[in-house]
């Protein structure tokens, strides 16, 4: 009797069961999946037209040459932007997976640093690029040059008063009084500091940091605005910036420094591992490209790195030093000791 | 205990039937209920987001061949196509012509009129940095072909969640080419939009690489066209990881696409909720199955253990057992049918010591009959040697045949052989004889093979002895004639018919009458034949029995019982 009983129960449960599934495919209504799997085919991105770009430039600058590049190629591109600190960790992790192709922005030195990150590229027009900056093995590729200026508030400090070399910055009367970012948080401050040393001299650099008095900016997004309301007099950024932003109408000077100046690019890169190496190519092309770099240039107020683009008005011929990248790189932990034994925290 | 297993698997046999049933109603119910309603309403909403659909990508429409129509005229215009060249006229007559002619889209748009990468005139307001970079986007693409309408967003207002559509044609090759180019921006874009689209739905146009231009409604965020552009990216199925429904069409040959997103039909917690309840319902129908289940065995089982008792009540001997169910379905059925049953066992086993009381009586009565064999035997055996002493032999005679017939009826069997039993009436002929003075004759005739055939003792002398007394009474040239005969049928036994013929005064009519009347009372007075009769009857049955007819002289007595070579159980033993 109870294994009558069992054997209607068994019936009961595979009949429940079977229903159940019967069921359960039934809900997925197989015309909704055909015309979803329609729309999918019909925007479909084949691989070939894909790129993944990991980028710290800034929206303004990324978006238009980005959108551009997907314009002209057909090409689309997948950004993560984010600091340049942090995108380079990023792009480490990315690399393991395959699942990035370029690094779009962030000073040369870091692009040196990283060179195991990269796969050699040489942009179509490597010949017409400013030589000084190329990778020789192609790791990276150098986008705008930024040169460091300096800036002064034109209703506070006279023409005949600012400071015209790295050396006038040594003066008593910028004590307390130069815009500076800390060189922990801003990677453009630290190479100022490497620069001063290289121009000035190492030895100068402890009285230079000395001469900030304590008065520490946490960002370089700091700089302009504090010496344009006038909390600092003068400051040191970079040229892109400082033209931005007197042509935004900010009421500041710009001035190169007579020693000459240290004019870093930033890069691009071809990451390893790159899922798509060939449009990675073609975007390194397209970034150092004629009409891309003049279109920087009048933009974004970035020098380019192309020798055949005519400079427009308002970019002065500069005496630029040849920085050693190599030096700045191996003594970032004595500057940075330096520094945190004159500049105290303020908590 | 044995029976409140079987109750219980019963119970459990039912309990699963009816769950098999009810869930399988609630649940495969239920779930078809909601999933067609589901289904319905979906279809409905679709139809409902399509017309919306549809009106929207009406409006968008209309602003893009209204502009059209706009750089048509400024094409067509002389003024405004020649505005920078050798021919061109003053600035007050480009900019009536160019105010005229963009009359229609001014509310959401700004036209210009760029020569090379510079506006020269604007139906704008202010002059906010407008230039165009010659060789890159726009402008580039409106180079590839005069008199082309291009599609592009404004490079100089341009983010990841929107940017200012920017429609351009190139309208002249004087010098570095002029251009004609309309602006809209995302705001105005957005104004002209509201109350195209419900609250609660979304609107995105993009470009063709689905970057944004303008995200309204619920799509602001920009997530949806994330993940759409993710979707595709991967390769996925477009709506993968979005609840909401997508609606993506291409405007004509711009490159633009309008994108509509609208909630989901159903709110995933009113899905949620309708199973909820049809789990809900499926426990109830586990409890009202149980309820059932136990009530309705409790139905069947008790009927059928009061019938158990009451069967058991009839084996111990309580023949008088009745059932009362008060129920009108089988149960009441079968109940009578034992009540029925039951009495008509009781009325067949009253019959059954009715007949053994009688027989016992018989026997009581022969019993009685039976005084002390023995003595009697040994006084009979004393006579017949002192008469042989005395030479008297028809003494001796009469003392033999009397001891021959008395050891015959005292032996335990009740059947003998026919021969025996022709033998004994031999014996009491002899008898009958002398006290008649020899004034009959016997004869026998009986086949040899039908002599060892067994017959009940006893029943041809008092038949032989009803001739010699009711039928010779008063004759002297008397005869009586036992004959046998075997008498075989198709389809029955064997039967054994023996006849017993006088020659008497012959029988009454009143007497054959008795004898056929089957009342074996009715024979009083003539206790041999009774006997025989009710002896016959006993011992095989109403079909067997004596019979008796008038001749032309005297009387036939037949006498027929089952044929047989071996001794028959007797009812006694």
């Amino acid at each position: 009797m109870s294994v009558h009983v069992k054997g209607i129960t068994k019936k009961a449960v595979t009949i429940l069961l079977g229903a159940s599934m019967l069921l359960l495919c039934a809900c997925k209504n197989p015309h909704e999946e055909a015309v979803a799997a329609e729309i999918s085919q019909n925007y479909d991105i084949p691989k070939e037209k894909q790129l993944i770009v990991y980028t710290s430039h800034k929206e303004e600058v990324y978006l238009p040459i980005i959108m551009e590049f997907e314009n002209q190629t057909g090409i689309y591109v997948e950004i993560h932007a984010g600091g340049t600190t942090e995108l380079f960790k990023d792009v480490r992790e990315a690399s393991k997976e395959s699942a990035c192709d370029i690094m779009f922005g962030g000073g040369i030195e870091s692009f040196e640093a990283a060179k195991d990150l990269f796969i050699p590229y040489d942009a179509i027009d490597k010949d017409k690029l400013d030589s000084r900056y190329t990778s020789d093995r192609g790791f990276y590729t150098p986008f705008t040059e930024l040169p460091i200026v300096f800036i002064y508030n034109n209703k506070l400090v006279r023409k005949e008063d600012a400071p015209a070399s790295w050396e006038d910055l040594l003066s008593e009367k910028w004590k307390g009084q130069i815009a500076f970012a800390n060189p922990h948080s801003s990677g453009t401050s630290y190479t100022i500091l490497s620069s001063f040393s290289q121009i000035v001299g190492e030895d100068k650099l402890d009285d230079f940091i000395n001469n900030l008095d304590n008065q520490v900016l946490s960002t370089s997004g700091e700089i302009i605005p504090s010496v344009s309301n006038g909390t600092f007099l003068v400051g040191i950024t970079l040229e892109e910036t400082a033209k931005k932003n007197i042509l935004a109408g900010d009421d500041i000077t710009m001035v190169y420094p007579s020693e000459g100046t240290v004019s870093l690019p930033d890069g691009v890169a071809m990451v390893k591992n790159a899922p798509h190496s060939y449009n990675a190519g073609k975007f390194i092309d397209f970034v150092t490209g004629f009409d891309t770099q003049k279109y920087a240039m009048s933009r974004f107020c970035r020098r380019p790195v192309r020798k055949d683009i005519m400079l427009t008005v308002g970019f002065d011929k500069i005496k630029e030093i040849d920085f050693d990248i190599e030096k700045a790189a191996k003594s970032e932990e004595s500057v940075f000791l330096l520094w945190d034994s004159l500049i105290k925290e303020e908590e | 205990m044995k029976k409140l297993l079987i109750k219980h698997s019963f119970k459990k046999k039912l309990f699963f039937i009816v769950l098999a049933i009810t869930l399988s109603l609630v649940i495969f119910g239920g779930i078809l209920t909601i999933q067609g309603f589901q289904a319905r309403i979906k279809a409905d909403h679709e139809r409902d987001d399509m017309v919306q659909e549809e009106i929207i990508n009406q409006r968008i429409e209309d602003i893009l061949i209204s502009t059209e129509n706009v750089l048509d005229a400024i094409s067509e215009s002389k003024t405004l196509s020649g505005a920078v060249g050798p021919r061109s006229k003053s600035a007050q007559d480009v900019y009536a012509a160019l105010y005229e002619v963009s009359a229609p889209i001014r509310d959401f748009s700004v036209v210009d009129i760029y020569f090379g990468g510079v506006s020269h005139y604007s139906s704008g307001r202010g002059d906010a940095t407008r230039a165009l970079p010659m060789g890159y986007g726009v402008l580039a693409k409106a180079d590839k072909e005069m008199g082309k309408t291009v599609y592009d967003m404004d490079p100089n207002d341009v983010t990841l969640s929107g940017a200012t559509l920017i429609i351009a044609r190139k309208i002249s090759d004087y010098g570095v080419g002029s251009y004609a180019v309309v602006r809209i921006s995302e705001e105005a874009l957005k104004k002209e939009l509201t109350g195209a689209f419900n609250a609660r739905d979304g609107f995105m146009l993009t470009n063709e690489f689905f970057r944004p231009i303008c995200l309204a409604g619920t799509a602001e965020d920009g997530i949806n066209l994330a993940k759409l552009r993710k979707n595709f990216f991967k390769r996925d199925v477009y709506n993968k990881d979005i609840k909401e429904n997508i609606y993506i069409k291409n405007m004509k040959d711009t490159g633009l696409i309008s994108i509509y997103i609208t909630p989901p039909a159903f709110e995933e917690s009113a899905v949620k909720a309708g199973y909820q309840i049809i789990i809900f319902q499926a426990f109830i129908g586990v409890l009202l199955c149980l309820l059932v289940a136990s009530r309705m065995s409790t139905s069947i089982s008790r009927p059928i253990s009061i019938l158990t008792m009451a069967m058991k009540q009839f084996r111990k001997g309580d023949f008088d057992t009745k059932i009362e169910l008060n129920r009108e379905d089988e149960f009441g059925q079968l109940a009578s049918g034992f009540n029925k049953m039951t009495a008509q066992l009781k009325e067949t086993i009253q019959d059954r010591v009715e007949a053994e009381r009688k027989v016992n009586e018989s026997r009581i009565e022969l019993m009685q009959a039976q005084l002390n064999p023995h003595f009697l035997y040994n006084t009979l055996d004393t006579i017949k040697w002192v008469a042989k002493a005395n030479q008297v032999p028809e003494v001796a005679t009469l003392s033999s045949s009397l001891a021959t017939i008395l050891r015959t009826a005292i032996s335990e069997s009740q059947f003998c052989m026919l021969e025996n039993e022709l033998d004994l009436v031999k014996n009491y002929c002899d008898i009958q004889k002398i006290r008649f003075d020899d004034c009959f004759d016997l004869e026998i005739d009986v086949e040899k093979d039908i002599l060892k055939a067994y017959v009940p003792k006893l029943i041809l002398q008092p038949l032989v002895e009803n001739s010699i007394i009711h039928g010779l009474e008063g004759r002297s040239d008397g005869k009586i004639t036992v004959s046998a005969l075997k008498i075989i049928k198709e389809g029955e036994p064997d039967a054994l018919e023996i006849v017993v013929k006088d020659n008497g005064k012959g029988i009454s009519d009143e007497m054959i009458a008795l004898i056929e009347s089957d009342d074996p009372s009715a024979l009083e007075g003539h206790l041999g034949l009774k006997n025989v009769n009710t002896i016959i009857r006993l011992f095989y049955g109403k079909n067997y029995g004596i019979k008796a007819c008038r001749l032309d002289d005297g009387t036939k007595i037949t006498v027929l019982i089952p044929f047989s070579l071996k001794e028959p159980k007797g009812v006694m033993s």
